[in-house]
């Protein structure tokens, strides 16, 4: 998928974009409606211009859009200006709307930073197609992160977190002091083992990092009764020297136990 | 009773505060409108004014790409009107946010260095664009990485950047980086500078474990450059991983510039021959890495500077916070003699952080500082300026008096920073700090000019995601900003 800078947008053609920015609002966003976009880049007026009910053929899924012709950008900033007079894709989110009402929408972060624009009203068959590669997109980037984990991880599994203790900082962490992770303990019990020499019922200890600091920000906490997809690494990965211990370190480290079947064949393929 | 007088001198000092004297005071949050959705922790600000167009400024902080978390560039903010209006400029390589970020415009060019920790390899960083304001990825001039298995712990810290114009070569800057450089603990406290890729390890003693995270530069005209960084000599750790306790040196060192290959900063030495003195000896602190006051962790903030006057290049200030940490004292002391002997306190501030101090071209000396009401649970940010350098009259203008945020707010630590800054455009204080951004006028009380760019209703007290005129406008939750301000005379 190739990169196109949003101010080269034409009228009359589609686009799936997966752009990397290089100021706020350069990367061109699906646009939201309706509450308080958790992330975004521009605030834009205009009206909508046709309202589109499309099913996915993958998954059946059904979903509601609007086709929104941007009059004015708020954000000054690229791609609010040359998003003006451009007609993107609003994500209807549940607000009904009707044609040539004039609204005010905001742009947002996609799942994995896949953005569409759409740049004239499409008929539902040309809007299935988008969809779907989007979704198709969407998958490959899990499964290329689940493949990784895979792959680096000494044990992968299935587990649920029977107890936390909280720890003290390991001796081989510590030359950064102020930086130490602070490792806390937890107990797991293995539900569904996938890499390793582990069993389903056994249970195992694993470091998990506690500091607050801000180069430890996205690492996982974890929880009792928490159950997800574990990937263990040799805690020598965050540089504590020396230790054997094996923990959950990365904001990768711990997946949604709901993506198993990412992981039955990232394990089957390696 | 050493105490006692301390404490009576303390209370003398502050009874002669003045309220803030004729001045505009300018205040303005700088997240633009565009981003006024926004709730991230932008905690950890600097500041840099390009000496050659000071209407061009530039700020950091610990800020996240908003437009991508998923980036790979992370935001700096760009004013090129005096820091009325800001615009987000993401070009620092390394991921969508730093570990670490500081700025400094060149003296000779109309370049901006970056000196960043990265956040996808920990490496430390210098970069460089010819021009603030171009989308353009800034460039790196100069790393010191970071070994895999040292990984997130273990690697350069803190880096503050500097820049100087070589005397006799008036087309070149040397641009010096100190830093924690923990990679090389437990000699930590380095300087790296831009010509000839050279470094130096300022520590020449052997410390407990590491030097502090702070190491900072002062930089004299006539070309002295000065060093200042904490020589921890006796580390205690207790039950609480999240707490250790330090006696340590604040250790001031002296060269001429430019810096060059083989160099030391040896023109102060101690009694025991070595590079550097002791301008306060053993003093006894908490670092925390936890919460300690107010949702801020605390223990290592230092500053240090010169005054800029030809006739007075021998005094420096330090000011530095020490103390228990659920109650540091902030200290400051004058050298008048190159740093080679240091008077006693000027001032003692309790519960305060982030000192950072400048000297204007009139020798007026300003302290820009962040202390705490525990009883209130409020951060004043305040700068006191003191025109004959002793602080015994000085002029308070309170910045900012904000709530200090839930602690289910905390994103990480630092929650406001490790440290803020304070720079001069000839008699005017500019600097930034980070702070709670709830929008009420009574917490700016000596803001003459107080400006959101983020949109923001006043009578309310609400900060909001869309334009007035917006059908939609949902509220957003109040959070940590960078504020630019100016205290104009």
């Amino acid at each position: 998928m190739s990169v196109l800078d949003p101010t080269s947008i034409v009228t009359g053609r589609e686009y799936v974009f997966a752009a990397t920015p290089t100021q706020w609002g350069s990367d061109v966003l699906v646009a939201e409606l309706g509450h308080e976009p958790a992330s975004g880049a521009a605030v834009l007026d205009g009206s909508v211009q046709q309202v589109v009910h499309a099913r996915s053929t993958g998954t059946g899924a059904t979903r509601t859009t609007a086709f929104f012709k941007v009059s004015q950008a708020w954000s000054g900033q690229a791609p609010g200006a040359a998003l003006s007079g451009k007609v993107i894709k609003v994500e209807l989110d549940g607000v009904p709307v009707v044609k040539n009402e004039h609204l005010t929408v905001y742009t947002s972060d996609a799942p994995i930073n896949l953005n569409l624009v759409h740049a004239d009203i499409t008929t539902p068959a040309q809007e299935l197609g988008l969809w779907n590669e989007v979704q198709t997109a969407r998958q490959e980037q899990l499964e290329k992160l689940v493949q990784e984990s895979v792959s680096r991880a000494t044990l992968v599994f299935e587990g649920l977190v029977v107890n936390v203790t909280t720890g003290s900082p390991e001796a081989a962490c510590s030359s950064g002091l102020l930086n130490n992770p602070q490792l806390g303990m937890a107990t797991l019990r293995v539900v569904k083992a996938y890499k390793g020499a582990i069993r389903a019922t056994d249970t195992l200890s694993a470091d998990f990092v506690q500091s607050d600091d801000v180069r430890w920000a996205g690492a996982p906490k974890v929880k009792k009764g928490q159950r997800s997809i574990f990937f263990l690494s040799p805690a020598s990965a965050i540089g504590c020297v020396g230790s054997t211990q094996l923990g959950v370190y990365r904001k990768d480290d711990v997946l949604n136990a709901s993506n198993a079947r990412y992981v039955e064949e990232a394990v089957r393929s390696q | 009773m050493l105490r006692l007088l301390r404490i009576a001198a303390l209370a003398c000092c502050f009874q002669w505060l003045l309220p803030a004297r004729a001045a505009t005071v300018t205040v303005v949050d700088v997240i633009p409108a565009s981003a006024s959705f926004e709730t991230w922790q932008d905690s950890e600000p600097s500041i840099a004014i390009n000496p050659k167009h000071p209407e061009q400024m530039a700020i950091s902080a610990l800020t996240q790409n908003y437009a991508s978390p998923t980036s790979a560039l992370a935001p700096i903010f760009v004013s090129s009107d005096s820091g009325q209006t800001w615009m987000a400029n993401a070009v620092l390589p390394g991921g969508s946010w730093t570990a670490d970020v500081t700025l400094a415009f060149a003296t000779a060019s109309n370049d901006l260095y970056a000196a960043v920790i990265r956040r996808d390899d920990y490496a430390m960083e210098l970069l460089r664009t010819p021009d603030a304001t171009s989308p353009r990825p800034m460039i790196r001039v100069l790393e010191r990485g970071c070994p895999l298995e040292k990984r997130p712990s273990n690697c350069p810290d803190q880096p503050y950047v500097y820049a100087m114009a070589l005397q006799g070569q008036l087309a070149t800057d040397q641009v010096l980086v100190a830093s924690n450089n923990l990679v090389s603990a437990p000699k930590s406290a380095y300087l790296d500078w831009s010509t000839e890729a050279g470094s130096l390890a300022l520590e020449s003693r052997i410390p407990d474990w590491q030097d502090g995270p702070p190491v900072r530069i002062a930089i004299s005209s006539q070309g002295r450059v000065y060093a200042a960084f904490f020589h921890w000599k006796e580390v205690t750790q207790y039950a609480d991983p999240t707490l250790i306790g330090i006696v340590g040196d604040v250790i001031v060192e002296g060269g001429s510039a430019p810096l060059t290959a083989d160099d030391v900063l040896g023109a102060i030495s101690g009694d025991d021959g070595r590079p550097g003195i002791a301008a306060a000896p053993a003093r006894a602190f908490q670092a925390s890495s936890a919460p300690s006051m107010g949702g801020q962790r605390v223990g290592n903030f230092l500053s240090l500077v010169l005054d800029p006057r030809a006739n007075m290049s021998m005094r420096l200030y330090i000011a530095w916070t020490d103390g228990n940490a659920e109650s540091p004292m902030l200290h400051v002391q004058r050298s008048d003699t190159a740093g080679a002997m240091w008077s006693p306190d000027l001032i003692e501030i309790p519960n305060a952080i982030n000192p950072a101090l400048a000297v204007n071209e009139a020798g007026t000396v300003g302290l820009l500082y962040q202390q705490y009401d525990a009883a209130n649970l409020e951060w004043t940010t305040s700068v006191l300026t003191s025109r004959d350098g002793t602080f015994a009259h000085a002029t308070r203008y309170r910045l900012s008096v904000a709530p200090t945020p839930p602690a289910t707010d905390l994103a990480f630590q630092p929650l406001l920073g490790d440290y803020d800054n304070l720079q001069t455009i000839g008699n005017d204080f500019v600097g930034a700090f980070s702070a709670n951004n709830l929008p009420l006028k009574r917490d700016f009380p000596d803001a003459n000019v107080l400006h959101y760019q983020r949109y923001a209703d006043w009578s309310k007290g609400e900060l909001y995601s869309a334009p007035p005129n917006a059908r939609v406008r949902p509220t957003v939750s109040t959070s940590i900003d960078p504020f630019f301000f100016r205290i104009h005379y």
